[in-house]
């Protein structure tokens, strides 16, 4: 695998400096294919995964900016926010007229470095090791392992392995744990409530995501994000899995939205109700992590959300599909439109609905949910016994 | 406009289309992002340096109402005065429970006033008024009134005093048509708009 773009630019232009400069290596200078190939894939490597993570870095900044912009600005008929921008009636005046033209692009960067100038405060009686390590290694860490396994395109991914998403979903469990984690180790009662009703929320809440993917997974008898948004080019009548397990789909993004902690289910920070949750005792730095590690989430949930459901790079009816197959920007874009348009419903959802309490929110999850999950698992299995080729199964 | 009660409540869909009929109009605020005084329509003082009223933007009157739903038309907001009907009566200031309405000498007498008992109208300390609308209750001639005007904010102590004629352009802002055709009665009789009788001495100085 790999994305096959950093090829030509390692090959026609590092190698050839790297191997003029003589460097000083172990193996003495590069000169033969033994000594060259590691330090190439080294550099393509490298190459591609500073690629998905600028990729996934620059949409989550402008994932909160989208969420501002719609969910507390277009929605209540504002505009969110305007002041921190460059003005772009410089630039584009032509249609417009000489006015100032103000998005507020650069307000999520100012407040980033806001966030970085203020003090590191660790609470005096914190348990300090657990308060530390829980944080940035379960909590922060484990979304950027992720960047490897999410592909761009068609076959554009750095690694395709055979338990494919079900690598993400394992290490999106740590995430409760570095919840409870941090939560304990603070020292505050605010925070380790927040952290038992949210370690509860997201433990209760993997059980139907899990059952609405194990349906696709039926249908498709593959674990790989790659394959399976091929598989459904094939499928009765064209379409991608949302139209042909629209139940499924909606236990998808419920779920999804519960184990991200949006609105309506926010409970673990309930900004009215308990301080700010699990987060009560992070400062500065930390919390800005906190935040932006919500919105990563959300991010690579989209990803899944897009390749399981929405056909990943591919259009219905197998529109276009041997340009998308052989134009890798083509199908990036794709790509990027449908993940926007995915998060769009999630922040169209938080501006409409209120919070729910969290006895309804267990109730939905075990009374309702996962016996649906069960019911749509018996629908995909009849289907797949009496009428194979919806889903696109030969053989 | 859509009637929200056609479109079926399946789980949660007559929210989601109430916010997507938001997502279609146009927002409110005005999108020059320079000025902080700008940040919402309703900022009739910022108009009126600029000789403007509402009623010379698009918006009319009842359209601000309209488009500012936070707004109520019995919104109890800053006093507005209006001294052509205003009798001196002391009303407003018996009733004020936070002595916060003073009356005053109007200086010189306006022309309409004919009775011996010289003119007096009241002036107000905003900063320590709490809107309760007593005043307004008690006053028996249509002359004082609540407008929807809430920016009455300010960083110096000077600016909470309210002088009768500081009442009386606030009620200029607000209540713009009410006050056109009292004052069209009122250049009929008298000649002139009531406030180039109470201030002479600034008309010498702009001349």
């Amino acid at each position: 695998m790999g994305y096959g773009m950093y090829d030509w630019l390692v090959d026609d232009f590092i190698l050839p400096i790297l191997t003029e400069l003589n460097l000083p290596l172990v193996n003495g200078p590069l000169v033969t294919m033994e000594q060259v190939n590691p330090i190439r894939s080294f550099l393509i490597d490298s190459l591609e995964m500073t690629t998905i993570l600028i990729f996934l870095i620059v949409n989550t900044i402008l994932l909160i900016l989208l969420e501002r912009k719609v969910a507390s600005g277009r929605a209540w008929r504002a505009r969110g926010p305007v002041f921190i921008d460059l003005n772009w009636g410089h630039f584009f005046s032509w249609p417009f007229g000489k006015r100032t033209i103000k998005i507020g692009l650069l307000q999520n960067i100012a407040e980033f470095l806001k966030f970085f100038s203020k003090e590191d405060i660790v609470p005096e009686k914190a348990d300090k090791f657990p308060f530390n390590l829980g944080f940035f290694a379960f909590v922060v860490a484990p979304p950027f392992i992720l960047g490897a396994l999410l592909p761009l395109g068609t076959v554009t991914v750095i690694a395709d392995p055979a338990v494919g998403f079900l690598l993400i979903f394992a290490l999106f469990s740590l995430y409760p744990i570095g919840v409870l984690i941090t939560a304990w180790s603070s020292n505050n009662k605010y925070s380790l409530l927040g952290g038992f009703r949210g370690a509860a929320q997201m433990i209760s809440y993997e059980i139907p995501l899990m059952l609405s993917i194990a349906a696709v997974v039926l249908a498709t008898n593959s674990f790989s994000l790659v394959s399976i948004a091929e598989r459904q080019t094939i499928t009765g009548w064209g379409l991608p899995f949302v139209f042909l397990m629209p139940i499924g789909f909606i236990l998808f993004m419920v779920s999804l939205a519960a184990e991200t902690e949006r609105i309506p289910f926010d409970i673990p920070e309930a900004e009215a109700e308990l301080v700010m949750g699990w987060r009560t005792e992070l400062t500065g730095f930390r919390y800005m992590m906190s935040m932006a590690t919500e919105y990563f989430i959300l991010l690579i949930g989209a990803f899944i959300g897009v390749f399981l459901f929405w056909g990943g790079a591919y259009l219905p009816f197998g529109i276009l599909k041997g340009e998308i197959e052989s134009i890798h920007l083509l199908a990036f874009i794709i790509v990027t439109i449908k993940l926007w348009l995915f998060i769009f419903l999630f922040v169209w959802v938080r501006a409409s609905l209120p919070r729910v309490r969290i006895d309804q929110l267990l109730d939905i999850g075990w009374k309702r949910l996962i016996p649906l999950a069960i019911l749509n698992i018996i629908f995909v299995i009849i289907v797949i016994i009496s009428n194979p080729q919806l889903y696109g199964v030969t053989g | 406009m859509v009637n929200f009660r056609y479109i079926p409540n399946l789980l949660i869909t007559r929210p989601l289309a109430y916010i997507f009929n938001h997502f279609l109009k146009k927002p409110i605020t005005i999108p020059d992002g320079d000025r902080r005084n700008k940040d919402t329509i309703y900022f009739p003082a910022e108009l009126a340096k600029k000789g403007q009223t509402i009623l010379d933007r698009d918006f009319s009157f009842s359209d601000v109402f309209k488009h500012t739903p936070h707004i109520s038309p019995n919104y109890r907001g800053l006093l507005a005065l209006n001294l052509m009907n205003c009798t001196g009566c002391k009303a407003c200031s018996r009733a004020c429970p936070n002595k916060c309405i003073e009356m005053v000498l109007v200086e010189p007498q306006p022309p309409h006033w004919e009775k011996k008992r010289p003119l007096e109208s009241p002036q107000m300390f905003i900063g320590r008024c709490m809107y309760c609308g007593l005043c307004v209750d008690a006053c028996n001639f249509d002359a004082l009134f609540h407008s929807a005007g809430f920016d009455g904010a300010s960083s110096r102590k000077e600016d909470l005093h309210y002088s009768y004629l500081d009442l009386y352009d606030v009620f200029k802002l607000y209540f713009p048509k009410e006050h056109d055709e009292q004052q069209k009665e009122y250049i009929e009789t008298h000649g002139r708009p009531i406030e180039e009788f109470l201030t002479p001495e600034k008309k010498n100085m702009d001349e």
